[in-house]
């Protein structure tokens, strides 16, 4: 696979933490790139480019999916899920609106390889 | 199973468990892939009681000192979701989630943001479950870190309406030997709308 560049938006250092981790074991060459809420996301798009992005919902600020339609905009061709503990059928319908994949938390290696890749 | 405010019947406080069951199955589940263990789970006990009694019915032996999380929640009905631990155990779960990913000497560090994370987890599992049961939407907001005296925590003031939907289900990981504890604070317009959703699912 090709050297993708990926942006983790999470609140929860942990699960920045967690999943940077994972990442970087499965693509060491990958760039990882991380961010706590919607606006420190968008302020990094702003001089970056991303192929993929893993999204928290519950965000200070803007919500999750708030944030992946604004950066459709920009990355249109970009692959993101929507990664949260929120697992109620509503969010989960309305990812599936936004365009979003869905991943339940919590993190396991197999639930990132289905989204990244192995 | 006993209600102090009266709103809910004894077959309601019984579907009430059931649902709360569900919820907490998933909860132990999403805990159980996080700490790579079973998650033993207690039968539920479903009380509603004043908020200042709750120190004293949470447990026969309570912790004098929790730490947890706090989520509220909104929708058809609102409230605060609060998963507890014992103080002293926090550091060992923090540990039994993270295990050789974290160095040893970062695991106090990042205690207080882990603690948040997995109440996270384990709270919207448990929500969630609730919220696609009745077929409703909840907003969560941000989940806050508690570190503070049990008694103080459910102190309230004498006009305060607040009781709490005491579920008193202990799930328990073996080789860390940790018990939390969840428990629901709501008014009494919140119970009497769970109460309606009860009985439009029971047909009653």
């Amino acid at each position: 696979m090709p050297q993708n560049s990926i942006l983790v938006v999470d609140d929860s250092r942990m699960s920045r933490m967690m999943l940077s981790t994972i990442i970087k074991d499965l693509h060491p060459d990958w760039l990882i790139e991380t961010a706590e809420d919607g606006a420190a996301a968008l302020e990094l798009t702003k001089t970056k480019s991303f192929d993929l992005f893993t999204i928290d919902f519950n965000m200070p600020g803007m919500n999750g999916l708030e944030l992946a339609e604004q950066l459709k905009v920009s990355f249109p061709n970009a692959k993101m899920a929507l990664l949260t503990a929120n697992i109620q059928d509503s969010i989960q319908k309305r990812a599936e609106a936004v365009g979003v994949q869905f991943i339940a938390k919590p993190i396991t290696v197999e639930k990132i390889i289905a989204f990244v890749g192995a | 199973m006993n209600d102090e405010t009266n709103i809910l019947n004894e077959i309601q406080l019984d579907a009430l468990g059931e649902l709360l069951n569900i919820g907490m199955g998933a909860a132990a589940a999403s805990l159980s892939t996080m700490v790579k263990q079973e998650v033993l789970l207690t039968v539920p006990v479903i009380r509603i009681v004043h908020q200042s009694k709750v120190p004293t019915q949470l447990d026969e032996a309570p912790p004098e000192n929790v730490c947890g999380v706090k989520q509220t929640f909104n929708g058809d009905f609102s409230g605060d979701a609060l998963l507890l631990f014992s103080e002293t155990k926090s550091l060992s779960l923090v540990q039994a989630v993270l295990g050789d990913s974290i160095p040893l000497e970062e695991l106090g560090e990042m205690e207080e943001e882990a603690i948040t994370e997995i109440g996270n987890i384990i709270l919207n599992a448990c929500l969630s479950s609730l919220a696609n049961i009745f077929n409703e939407h909840l907003d969560s907001q941000i989940p806050q870190y508690l570190n503070e005296n049990l008694t103080e925590l459910f102190s309230t003031s004498s006009n305060d309406d607040s009781f709490v939907l005491l579920l008193r289900m202990s799930f328990n990981i073996a080789e860390q030997d940790i018990t939390g504890y969840v428990t629901f604070i709501m008014d009494l317009e919140s119970i009497t709308k769970i109460s309606a959703q009860i009985n439009k699912m029971l047909g009653i």
